[in-house]
This record gives structure tokens, sequence and C-alpha cells, in this order.
């Protein structure tokens, strides 16, 4: 894609975003020479055309696929109201949702599966082609055409499914358990199946997606739940065929993985996701400088408070940014958990600064 | 290396298909059911300690626990009745509103294998439950309360201030969970904090034999 060199035009303001949640304040669009989406796959090609933020992408998470409502992490064009939230996943497993939280979780006591060999005998698999993809397809014809790369998630991947259905002590003890790992692979490898024809669904009912996000936790706040041993060998392989097949359809895969899980990256590069932006307890930056040739890393910028830092200051910040996460053929995604410091001025510089480095 | 060294790198290991042919085995060389159980436990601290470190994750924490249970299994019928090998009764939940129990479950793992009886009163325990439970144990040693949300900690804080406050004695308090802090801990009263299910077995034996 060609890179145009950086007009000052560009940063007149021809529209806005609103905020992401009530009350929070609209983010400026400029007057960007190439479509949010062709930016957005122009840094996954590592060609970036400026600092990706957070408005190139939208996330696609329609309410007929029933672990998007179970999770209660619809984002489609017809909200879902918050009394609907929770109940079953597309393999009947029970969620509950959790208000305060603002999330959903099954139950833990009373796992479906007591030991991962029972998986073929209990697990009943999803009938995807019962769902109504071509009721959505017609209610978000706008909403997946809105000029951003549509990203459709993948809730529960494959240790998070796990857990749905052995609760979290039974899938972490499966992982490592002589009697249970094969099982635990085989039914990874199913799993990755079903993905694939969920992918497939998508990208033929919702042709303008750019990709796929899969969430699939890692951690907690503190540490890996596993080593980096037993993700790659038990997770790895059916994540890779997976992010292999999103590839071959000429899309990009991103990974959605909560906690503090440095020691996994090696992992998600050998499972062949394009992207993953890390919570605030990873060092993003120093993971950048590390595997940022071998996945795009969400970086989180040093922190400022935008009440007591002078527009100078924070037009400095962004031109930190820039030179240390700004790299041809190194690119970065300034990471969602670090967008507090996206004030007007700070994302008028990061996008100047990256235009005209980027074109250089 | 002897059956009861062995027997410490099993369960450090998680060989849990050979434990009880271990333990049967040291058992009849002549060794004490109490010496074998010491043993475990002290591999499991030492297993703790490592979780700490970040040395071994999540699954080989379980699969070391459960080869010491089965371990115990095969000591107990030797064990009934005496008392000494039990470091007293922890009481543990995870509070009102909260319906985590990862985290609870850790630690109740570590603090059992550390020698306590754990009575587990699961997730979203409600404060009289958490009362009625020490009344009905009065001889409780450790009551130990997890939680995951930033939302539930004011229900921590209502559990322990509950607790203080009814004038029952006789056992420590502790709680742990994502949000919580030593300072937090503090505030509300607890008697100890720690950060991770291997620490919390170290500070409840810490607390019942100081």
């Amino acid at each position: 894609m060609s890179n145009p060199k950086f007009d000052p035009k560009e940063l007149k303001v021809v529209g806005e975003l609103p905020g992401f949640f009530p009350g929070m304040p609209g983010t400026p669009l400029y007057d960007f020479p190439v479509s949010r989406k062709e930016a957005y796959i122009a840094t996954m090609k590592r060609e970036p055309i400026w600092q990706v933020t957070t408005v190139e992408t939208s996330l696609f998470t329609p309410q007929f696929y029933p672990d998007n409502v179970a999770r209660a992490f619809v984002f489609e064009t017809n909200p879902l109201p918050r009394e609907k939230f929770g109940g079953k996943d597309m393999f009947g497993i029970n969620w509950v949702y959790v208000d305060s939280a603002g999330g959903s979780m099954v139950r833990p006591g009373s796992p479906l599966l007591k030991d991962a060999n029972e998986w073929k005998e209990k697990l009943v698999w999803p009938n995807i082609d019962s769902w109504d993809w071509e009721g959505s397809a017609k209610a978000n014809e706008a909403f997946v055409n809105n000029g951003t790369f549509i990203m459709p998630w993948i809730m529960n991947g494959f240790y998070e499914r796990l857990i749905s259905f052995m609760d979290f002590e039974g899938a972490a003890l499966a992982l490592i358990d002589e009697d249970q790992k094969d099982a635990v692979k085989e039914l990874f490898e199913r799993l990755t199946d079903l993905y694939i024809r969920i992918v497939d669904k998508f990208i033929e009912y919702f042709p303008s997606i750019g990709g796929f996000c899969v969430h699939d936790d890692w951690g907690s706040q503190k540490a890996p739940f596993f080593s980096l041993a037993t993700v790659m060998e038990m997770i790895v392989p059916a994540m890779r065929r997976l992010t292999d097949h999103i590839h071959s359809r000429g899309l990009y895969a991103d990974l959605h993985s909560c906690g503090h899980i440095e020691k996994l990256v090696p992992a998600m590069i050998e499972a062949g996701w394009d992207s993953w932006s890390g919570m605030p307890m990873n060092d993003t930056q120093m993971l950048y400088d590390k595997y940022g040739d071998k996945i795009i890393i969400g970086v989180i910028p040093d922190q400022f408070d935008p009440a007591t830092t002078s527009e100078e200051e924070q037009r400095a910040a962004a031109a930190k940014y820039v030179e240390k996460f700004c790299k041809p053929g190194k690119p970065s995604i300034l990471n969602m958990y670090g967008a507090a410091v996206l004030t007007p001025a700070y994302r008028e510089e990061l996008y100047k600064l990256s235009r005209i480095k980027y074109s250089e | 290396m002897s059956k009861i060294q062995e027997i410490s790198t099993a369960v450090e290991t998680g060989k849990s298909k050979l434990i009880s042919t271990l333990v049967q085995e040291a058992l009849a060389e002549g060794n004490k059911a109490t010496d074998i159980l010491n043993a475990m436990t002290n591999a499991m601290g030492v297993v703790g300690d490592k979780f700490s470190k970040e040395e071994i994750f999540v699954p080989e924490m379980l699969i070391a626990a459960r080869t010491m249970q089965k371990g115990v299994e095969v000591l107990k019928p030797l064990l009934a009745g005496d008392g000494s090998v039990s470091l007293g009764k922890c009481i543990i939940g995870t509070v009102a509103g909260d319906l985590h129990d990862i985290g609870k479950n850790l630690v109740a793992i570590m603090i059992e294998s550390a020698g306590f009886e754990v009575i587990d009163l699961g997730v979203d325990v409600q404060t009289d439950k958490f009362m009625e439970a020490i009344k009905a144990h009065p001889d409780v040693k450790i009551v130990a309360c997890s939680g995951l949300l930033t939302t539930t900690m004011p229900a921590m804080q209502e559990t322990v201030k509950a607790i203080r406050e009814s004038g029952l004695t006789g056992f420590k308090i502790m709680v742990g969970g994502a949000p919580i802090t030593a300072e937090f801990a503090a505030a509300i009263g607890a008697d100890a904090y720690t950060p991770d299910a291997g620490a919390a077995a170290v500070k409840a034996k810490e607390l019942v034999t100081a």
C-alpha cells in the first residue's frame, strides 16, 4: 500500500467517535489519507502508515453467538440489555452474570467433566449452522462496514474453555496429568476444528471483517497459570492450526490474554498470533524491545495525569512514544490499557509525528 | 536415597502413581507414620516456596498436593486419633458477592498440605455463615477470607469487622486475593495478608506456632 507523505491538512478533524462508555469524551477523527482499516492492516503487515491506537478497530461480537451473551460481551448494531446477560454458552455451560464486575463466570463446584477423558462422552457440540448468521448479517451490514478493521472475538479460547468444562483446578491439573494430557490435546484439536468452521462462517456472512481475536486468559495478576513448556506442548499446536487457517484466509489473528504473562510471549509467537496487548502488570515496553519484531505488541505508554500535565509536556510524551515504539518494520499498537494519555494534544502529536516518520 | 527422601521427591515432583507404594515401603522399613507425614508436609513447603518464586506453576502445585493426599490416605489409619499431627482447623471462604474460587482453593490446598484441617465454606459466603462456622468450630485456629473483585473488598471488611466485634477469639484472621494488599489487610483488622498460596501456608503455620 502506498504511504503518502504527511500533509498537515490531514489534522483537520472531520468526525468524532463517541466515547466507549457513556460519559467518556469522544475521539477526534482526522482527515486520514487511507481508511482506518487500511491503516490497521498496514500495521499488521509491518508497513505502518500511522501509529494505530483505539480508533482503527471495531469489536464485533454479535448476539446470535451464544458465548457473547453468556459472557456479557455483545457489541453489534443491537445492544443487548444487561438483564439478558449470562446463560448458556454454545456448549450449554451456564454462565452467571455478575453486575458489579461487569462480566460473567461459570459458578464453580459442579464441573461438567471430572476428568478430561470424559469429553467425548459428555460434550454436546454446537450446531453452528443453526445460528442466525443471515439475519445478523442483514442487521449488522452498516456495523461491519464502518471503515474500520472489524474483529469478531472467539470467546473462551482453549484453556478458558477447558476451565468452563472442568473448573480451574481440574483444567490446570489436566494440562500436566499423564492420564489426561492426550485427551486434552485431542479436545483442543477438536475445538480448533470448531473455531475454523466459525471463522469460515464469519467470513462467509461478514466478508468485510479483517481478522479475529481469540480470548484465552493465561495468568493471574501475579504470574502465569502454567509454565511456558506446558503452553508450548498443550495449547500452542492447536492454536497454531487456527492462526494458520485465519492467515490462509488472508486475515489477521490477535490474542487477548489477561494476566502477568510476560514469560509466555514466546508461546504466543510460536502459536502464530500477529498481535497481543497485555495488561498493565506486564512490562509492555520491554516486551516491544525484546519481541516486537516477531509479534506486534500493544505498548502501554508512560502515563501522566492529563489534568496536571501541560500541553507541551503531553506533546513531548507523544514524541517520545514515536521515537521509541514507531519503528518501520517493527510497529506497535498503543495499548488500550494505556489509553488514558490520549488527550487531544497527545493524539494529534502522535498521529502527526508517526505519519511523518512512517512516510519518510 | 532413603525411602523418606524418595517420598519427599515424589511429592515435590508430583509422582502420584508412586506415592502409595513408597509410603507403604517406608512403613515396612520401620519409619513412623508421623515422620512420613512430616516429610510430605515439608515437601509441600518446598513446593509452596517454588510456587511463590514462580519456579513452578498451578498445575505442578496441584499435582504435588494430589500426590500428598494419596500418601496421607495410606497413613490415615495409623494417624487416627493422633491429634499431634494436625496444626488445627482453618475455616476458609470467598466473601459475599464474589463467586471466584481459584485463589481460595489454592490456598485451601496448600494450608491443608501444611497440616491443617480445612473447612471450606465455598464462594459468596455471607458474614453470618463465617460466624456460624466459627461458633461451630470453637477450636478453629485460622479464618481465611478470599476475594478477587475490587467491588467485594467492602464485604471482606464487613466480615472481618463482624468477627472482631463478635468477641470470638482464639484464632487469627488471614485475608488475600488479587485486589488485597498488606495495607488493606491491616486497615480492616486482619492479622495477616499473603500474596499467594505458598506464602499463605507458611504464614498460617507461623501464626499458630508463634
